[in-house]
């Protein structure tokens, strides 16, 4: 539980929000102070002179792409996943999954469906500008956020969830250096098993390699700690 | 896979730098401004 919530705060925490705001800050200053174009490459003027106008800027601007691409693509990789899951627990829609009843997935059809469908909205409001489309999803967003929380508020165990969020901050904050530079090496499968709690050395090997995968992946502690932060903030504790 | 991360990341040490120094000469230019400004009434 402890590491759940210091490995979710490294990534949606501090650490996270420092690299958006070094990145906003620095666009946002050359832009709106300067009116120089809203590149990365602008960022390094200061410090290189004329050099960013050349193949110097070319290089960083391109870094900058693929640092995008890599990003949105992870992003909206797990995003359409996530939705189709979503979207078949809610409606039941067959065509959603792969028919597997024992372990369903989303089949390709559904993802292609989802991908469709989430390119669309943020095509249109990408297009729409700041003042519109953007505006409208993230007034949404914040809404349907502040329901999620009156829902734990209402329905789940309020007390304990606050409780450990107080102490996954105060832990996160007495280890911020040691994450900061933490090199992440991920554990063989082997020695993940054999490091798992023996309460569940009687899962099932198809269960224990999902938890691997979920424990190794770069977005590990959304994709095992954000689902069973949530499932246990709606169920009671004993 | 660390290591395909350096380039992004020698980028945003940079772009620090950069800004740091940016802000750093916009103060000097502020408090010169200011000196010339104060000059001139006298």
């Amino acid at each position: 539980m402890q590491s759940a919530y210091r490995y979710t705060f490294l990534h949606f925490g501090f650490h996270a929000w420092a690299i958006y705001v070094t990145t906003g800050l620095a666009l946002a200053y050359y832009a709106y102070t300067r009116d120089m174009p809203l590149t990365i490459r602008t960022a390094l003027i200061p410090l290189f002179g004329k050099a960013p106008n050349g193949a110097l800027g070319h290089l960083v601007d391109v870094l900058g792409v693929v640092a995008t691409i890599l990003g949105v693509s992870a992003t909206i990789g797990f995003g359409v996943s996530q939705l189709v899951d979503g979207i078949y627990a809610v409606s039941g829609v067959e065509w959603l999954m792969n028919g597997d009843a024992t372990a369903p997935k989303p089949s390709t059809v559904g993802l292609l469906a989802a991908l469709f469908a989430i390119m669309s909205m943020s095509i249109l409001s990408a297009i729409s500008g700041v003042a519109r489309g953007i505006k409208y999803l993230s007034n949404l967003n914040l809404v349907l956020s502040i329901i999620l929380l009156i829902t734990f508020v209402v329905f789940g165990s309020f007390l304990f969830s606050m409780t450990q969020f107080g102490l996954g901050l105060v832990d996160y904050i007495l280890h911020f250096v040691q994450l900061s530079f933490h090199a992440y090496g991920p554990q063989s499968a082997e020695n993940f098993s054999a490091s798992l709690p023996t309460a569940m050395n009687s899962l099932p090997a198809e269960d224990i390699a999902s938890i691997y995968s979920g424990a190794t992946s770069a977005w590990g502690s959304l994709v095992i700690a954000v689902p069973n932060l949530i499932h246990l903030m709606l169920c009671e504790i004993p | 896979m660390i290591v395909g991360a350096l380039p992004f990341t020698i980028v945003m040490v940079l772009m620090v730098i950069a800004l740091s120094k940016a802000l750093f000469r916009d103060g000097l230019r502020e408090k010169a401004g200011n000196a010339i400004l104060a000059d001139a009434k006298i």
